[in-house]
């Protein structure tokens, strides 16, 4: 692998929270939304992140490109200290690492138009570029999105919501970024618009050489983008391999049952398999359990579990998984 | 026996911007005991057949055409007499189930009311009848959760709450309108084994509606496909699966990523779903259709039979052999 473009180690993000339905009085309590993450993105290499609500993907997402205070060790920026810098160091940054939000109409103001919303990224990070050459990169990128010319002088409620994610797009590109972060890009789009999105945003990446760090709760779609795929829970990565390996092999118990819960569209495959499925439910991320997060679920659950946290182990070539039993 | 008649079902919304056609001329039959998807994207109609149904219809809103439930003809009926069959034979539970629920009122003395006011039972027997719903639906601890307040419970568990409401007078159809799609995947697969659950038990009939074709395949045995407020095609879930007559069908199929399979790209639907505001006179799906040819701009097709248990609105279906 060629030198990281992003390292990222033992990264956690710690929120203080009152829980809900508490009195006002009520002490806040720590909240640790994401715990001892690690990893390494390489250019032009997608990073799926994979995990239930609340598990800390977006978080975790957050805190990278600096919205959310992350209590270090260490994210390395083209071997910068991206979490030591202030925002002054961070400006350049800002262009270098872009963001996809979940909610496509949501993240476009409403009071200008496709054409606009893209320039004003242009112009925000190369002041003083002629008029005419911006809009005409503005009508490039919205083209090269899969929008039309006359689309530019539209405002954005006059989308729907995969062109409102094209625009987003769009925005997030038109500054010539290295790394884009997508946080569960597709997750509102009816399924034949989000194979447009997912689409759209592969060819980019190759088209660009971009890194991607790509999020979202449906495995499905991460599989089919991510070159890597990171398995979140709880705040913490239960597994990590390259995308292939971790559907057809996975190692730890919850992706395993991950993988068993995602819906196959063939009723002869359905009906054939057992009802597996876990039981229980998400525990509370403000008191997740001892030892192990995934332990009250498991269905390998041991006494031990509940005593340490496991420690990322190798399972495979470039593949670890936070479980010390083969779930076999 | 069929249950539920839907005939020619249409609704419309007046806005500020004109007439809204959210539904156009929709059939459907539902027997009694069957478990039936209703699958679209989003707009496509699903959840405003059900609310014509449920006589839930937004001011702004009118339905024409037939709904009958068990020979009664619904649309029209007045307050009372709907009111009866809503209470006690027909139910209905949402995505969201927060909403359903009064944030400020214990589980308990939501769930009782019911009982005690239209079933007038003691407030003992109501508890007791309660805490064995909430059980049956694999609530844990259901006597001593029942006490709890709606944001004690999380979303997985608050929608076994209210099918164990839905499920208070015994309905004879259950009307569940994306009840998975707030929740987490592992999660999913619990509620919908439950609502399967739930007919083989109580002998419910089942209406799924959802946008997610994925989990049809393993949980429904009939299923009806919309787009643009009309049918496309209705049958057999096994057989639609199999070999799809209707393109939409097909192209819907083809988009939803698969984990058991290594496709380079996904295959997705060009353009974007109808908005409601055109009618089109053709084939609502003509815009977007591998199969388009000329006809289909200008003409509505008209439902077919293909075989005695499929429906199919198109002028080039595809041949199946299933
Ligand atoms: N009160 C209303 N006034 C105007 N239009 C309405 C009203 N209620 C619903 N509609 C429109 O009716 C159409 C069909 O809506 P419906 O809610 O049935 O869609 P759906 O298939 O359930 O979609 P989703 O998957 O998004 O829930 C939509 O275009 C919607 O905007
Ligand atoms: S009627 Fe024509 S446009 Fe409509 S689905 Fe059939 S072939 Fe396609
Ligand atoms: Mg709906």
């Amino acid at each position: 692998m060629s030198a990281p473009l992003l390292s990222v180690r033992e990264l956690g993000v710690t929120y203080r929270v009152r829980p809900g339905g508490s009195p006002p009085w009520a002490r806040a309590r720590a909240l640790q939304a994401v715990r001892n993450v690690s990893f390494d993105l390489a250019p032009a290499e997608t990073l799926g992140i994979v995990g239930e609500s609340g598990s800390g993907k977006s978080s975790l997402a957050r805190a990278l490109i600096g919205t959310v205070p992350a209590s270090r060790r260490q994210a390395l920026w083209q071997g910068a200290d991206l979490l030591a810098m202030g925002a002054e160091q961070r400006r350049p940054l800002r262009r270098d690492i872009q963001m996809i939000f979940q909610n496509p109409l949501g993240a476009l103001d409403p009071r200008m138009t496709a054409g606009e919303i893209v320039a004003e990224a242009l112009t925000t990070h190369e002041r003083g570029l002629p008029r005419h050459e911006v809009r005409s990169r503005a009508a490039a990128m919205l083209e090269r999105v899969g929008l039309l010319p006359e689309h530019m002088n539209r405002y954005p409620h006059e989308f729907s919501g995969g062109q409102c994610q094209r625009i987003g797009i769009a925005r997030a590109l038109i500054v010539g970024p290295r790394l884009v972060i997508c946080d569960e890009p597709v997750s509102a789009l009816d399924v034949s618009v989000q194979a447009q999105i997912v689409n759209l945003l592969q060819d980019l990446q190759r088209d660009l050489g971009l890194s991607l760090i790509f999020i979202s709760h449906d495995l499905g779609v991460v599989k089919h983008i991510a070159d890597r795929i990171m398995v979140f829970y709880l705040g913490r990565v239960l597994e990590h391999a390259a995308a292939g390996e971790l559907v057809r092999a996975p190692r730890h118990p919850y992706t395993r049952a991950l993988i068993a819960a995602a819906p196959v569209p063939d009723p002869a495959v359905e009906r054939g398999r057992q009802a597996t499925g876990l039981g229980g439910e998400l525990p509370s991320p403000l008191a997740p359990p001892s030892g192990c997060v995934f332990r009250t679920r498991c269905p390998i659950v041991r006494d031990a579990c509940a005593d340490e946290v496991p420690a990322m182990r190798e399972v495979g070539e470039d593949h670890v998984a936070a479980c010390p039993y083969d779930a076999g | 026996m069929t249950l539920l008649r839907v005939r020619d079902l249409s609704v419309t919304f007046e806005t500020g911007d004109g007439t809204v056609n959210a539904v156009n001329g929709v059939d459907l039959a539902i027997g009694a005991g069957q478990s039936v998807a209703v699958v679209g994207e989003s707009g496509s109609g699903k959840s405003q057949i059900m609310f014509a149904i449920m006589g839930l219809l937004a001011r702004n809103g009118a339905a024409a055409g037939s709904v009958t439930f068990d020979g009664t003809e619904l649309l029209g009926l007045d307050e009372g007499a709907l009111n009866r069959i809503r209470s006690s034979q027909i139910a209905m539970i949402f995505q969201n189930p927060m909403t359903a629920l009064n944030p400020y009122m214990r589980i308990s003395h939501q769930m009782t009311e019911v009982l005690t006011l239209h079933k007038g039972m003691s407030r003992r027997a109501a508890l007791a009848e309660a805490i064995g719903l909430l059980d049956a639906m694999e609530v844990p601890e259901a006597a001593t959760r029942i006490g709890m307040y709606p944001h004690e419970f999380s979303g997985g568990m608050l929608q076994r709450v209210l099918i164990a409401m839905a499920l208070l007078c015994r309905p004879r159809l259950l009307i569940a309108d994306e009840p998975t799609t707030a929740l987490d995947a592992t999660v999913r697969g619990q509620i919908m084994r439950l609502l399967a659950d739930v007919r083989a038990r109580f002998g419910t009939t089942v209406i799924l509606v959802t946008h997610d074709v994925g989990i049809v395949a393993g949980h429904c045995d009939e299923m009806v496909v919309l787009y643009g407020g009309r049918v496309m095609e209705s049958g057999p879930v096994a057989r639609i699966f199999a070999a799809p007559h209707h393109p939409y069908t097909r192209s819907l199929l083809d988009a939803v990523p698969r984990l058991d399979r290594d496709d380079e790209r996904l295959r997705s639907i060009p353009g974007d779903p109808l908005g409601t505001n055109l009618l089109p006179a053709g084939c609502p799906f003509a815009a977007r259709c591998p199969r388009v040819e000329e006809r289909c701009h200008r003409e509505r097709p008209a439902s077919e039979r293909p075989a005695p248990d499929r429906v199919v609105a198109c002028h080039r279906p595809l041949e199946g052999v299933a």
